[in-house]
């Protein structure tokens, strides 16, 4: 297995499964500690929740994958070429702004009472993103996410 | 040591240092070689840069010991342990009151207490012979170095030599282990002279003669430079005009003299377009001789002797084309292809100065993260600052190594085509090393080789993907990192 798809594996896969564990555990949180609104069922609620959570998730993917792409066309020959850690912080910072906004236009229920909810939305989009990429970015930019050395260590 | 290397005279220090080259490829055999240069003339501008060639050789691979950790057997290079004897460079004139043939041969002395014999001098020596200042070398007369290094060079008496004898003796506890091999010219001064003499004084004293261990070897350079002289040079000189007839006469002394029996294995090279040195010199500082492809034969042949082949006869060299020097063209019998080896190491230099040095020079702590291979190799060991001396040493040996391959790419026939050598260095008269490097690839480094996969892009990925070494940190985990990522053949 060459290189390239050795890494690209890694994040598909990672990312899968920490989405997966993330959507569960983000369910059973909201399920059990955030009250819908007044008026509102709670399968209607957390269905709402559901599907906003899956949409922001294609959101963490697409910036995931949109940071591989950039790493890997970009390359290194010399080191005025490497790090890129800005490139990675732009895309990070794009997802939050992107997990945001969908979560207040597709969930778009009162923050109060709700903050939860939302947290749960936006946090796991930037967590699913990170560890993936932290992991499994393309080698030359291994360490570009911040905290990777550690976390690649560890 | 089981290797001896000696290089006599100005020529046979140029092919020390094509050797010193060769082993940083990785083409000499892990054995360590002992070199000792010989030459009346210590201030020699070529064997001053086979000497610093030499240091710097040693300074890198002697904290990297790359060749002796059993886990390595992939890096070649460095792998020999290269050193000098305790005099780098022995003269035969360690008295510099007494350089002149007369002194060193006490005519004075012989005039007044045999007569005879002080005539018989005068017959074989010319007065100018006699009284010329021998400290710039033999200037070309083979009869006068013949005579002064059978009356010096002592293996029991001279420090030099005493240690060089023990050394060898040493190894000759260890069956085929003592190497000695000598390298020179035929058709000048110190080499003319030195080949047979100390050839003879080896075999016999220290090898113990015929039916003793060891082997001896030697490569005899046939005239490949000429010179002029511009003006009127005062006093004896080599000519080069003289330099086909003095090889003639000298080879049909090795044959007359039975040296192929001495010698266990003799390698002849030689051009039969001789390259104009820019410069003529009588000697000194100023006798610096640029490098010329024609050595590459010398070194090749000291290689092939320590890889302990057995070679029967007289071994020469030829070629396709008498116009150019391509990697086909040099004799190799060894187990891996010279050419992967030298242009391998080239590419390693030529990466380690264009992209890696400039990183660990600068040490960028707070910024590490853009280079993961400084992470990977040198977080858990010493910082960088630790070991900045090995990383200037490893520059300044790189930077010797590219310098002696772009300056024999400079001979005009035969044209070499071993390296493209345009990448590193630039033409302006003869060729230097550009500062910085052009830096479009490595790939180009190898004549007619268009393996992407080995550019400096896949060379970077390779340094940040490569897994740790277990047992080795820091500098030296770097540099087989590098090494391995230059060298390994493209998936």
């Amino acid at each position: 297995m060459n290189q390239t798809l050795k890494e690209l594996s890694g994040l598909v896969v990672s990312f899968l499964l920490l989405a997966v564990a993330l959507f569960f555990g983000a369910h059973a949180v909201v399920f059990e500690a955030v009250p819908p609104p007044e008026g509102e069922g709670r399968d209607s609620f957390l269905a709402a929740f559901d599907q906003a959570f899956l949409t922001i998730m294609v959101a963490a993917a697409a910036a995931a994958l949109t940071w591989f792409v950039l790493a890997k066309s970009a390359g290194v020959d010399r080191p005025s070429g490497a790090g890129r850690r800005t490139a990675w912080a732009v895309v990070a910072l794009c997802l939050a702004a992107v997990a945001a906004a969908l979560a207040t236009v597709m969930f778009g229920r009162p923050l109060d009472g709700s903050w939860l909810a939302y947290v749960l939305l936006v946090l796991p989009a930037l967590l699913a993103f990170y560890v993936p990429t932290a992991l499994f970015s393309p080698a030359s930019f291994k360490y570009s996410p911040i905290g990777a050395s550690k976390v690649r260590r560890w | 040591m089981s290797r001896y290397l000696i290089g006599v005279g100005g020529t046979g220090a140029k092919c020390v240092e094509a050797t010193v080259h060769l082993a940083a490829a990785g083409v000499l055999p892990r054995e360590p070689v002992l070199v000792q240069f010989v030459d009346p003339d210590g201030s020699n501008g070529s064997l001053n840069r086979a000497i610093a060639a030499t240091r710097a050789y040693a300074a890198v691979q002697q904290p990297l010991e790359l060749g002796t950790d059993p886990g390595a057997s992939a890096v070649h290079a460095f792998r020999t342990p290269v050193r000098v004897g305790t005099r780098e460079v022995w003269t035969p004139f360690a008295d510099t009151t007494r350089r002149r043939l007369g002194d060193v041969l006490g005519y004075q002395e012989l005039a007044v207490n045999d007569p005879g014999a002080a005539r018989l001098f005068d017959v074989l020596y010319s007065s100018e012979e006699r009284e010329e200042d021998l400290g710039v070398g033999f200037r070309g007369h083979p009869s006068i170095g013949a005579a002064v290094l059978a009356h010096t060079l002592s293996f029991e008496d001279d420090p030099t030599w005493a240690g060089f004898a023990a050394s060898v003796d040493q190894s000759l506890q260890s069956p085929g282990e003592a190497h000695v091999f000598l390298a020179g010219s035929i058709f000048g001064g110190t080499g003319a002279a030195g080949l047979p003499t100390i050839g003879r004084l080896v075999r016999e004293d220290v090898l113990g003669g015929a039916d003793g261990g060891g082997r001896l070897g030697a490569a005899l350079a046939l005239p490949y430079f000429s010179f002029q002289f511009k003006g009127n040079a005062d006093g004896l000189r080599a000519d080069a005009a003289s330099f086909i007839p003095n090889s003639q006469a000298a080879l049909k002394y090795y044959h007359q003299k039975g040296y192929l029996d001495i010698y266990d294995a003799l390698y002849v090279f030689g051009e039969p377009d001789l390259q104009p040195e820019a410069e003529a010199s009588v000697g000194g500082s100023t006798q610096t001789n640029a490098p010329h492809p024609s050595e590459l034969y010398g070194a090749l042949a000291a290689a092939d002797f320590f890889h302990g082949h057995e070679r029967k006869g007289l071994q020469t060299t030829a070629r396709s084309d008498q116009e150019r020097i391509g990697w086909s063209d040099l004799p190799w019998m060894g187990p891996s292809g010279v050419e992967e080896r030298v242009v391998g190491f080239a590419r390693f230099a030529f990466a380690y100065l264009g992209v890696y040095h400039p990183v660990l020079r600068e040490d960028p702590r707070g910024d590490r993260h853009r280079y993961p291979w400084l992470i990977d190799h040198f977080d858990r060991a010493e910082s960088v600052g630790g070991t900045a001396q090995s990383v200037a040493d490893l520059a300044a040996y790189c930077r010797s190594y590219l310098s002696w391959f772009a300056a024999i790419h400079g001979v005009d026939r035969p044209r070499p085509d071993l390296l493209e050598w345009s990448s590193f260095a630039s033409k302006n008269g003869g060729i230097a090393l550009r500062d910085p490097f052009s830096l479009t690839d490595s790939d180009p480094l190898m004549v007619g080789d268009g393996e992407q996969a080995r550019g400096l892009r896949a060379v970077w990925e390779r340094m940040c993907s490569a897994p740790r070494y277990r047992n080795v940190h820091g500098f030296d985990a770097f540099v087989r990192s590098l090494y391995a990522a230059c060298t390994t053949p493209a998936a």
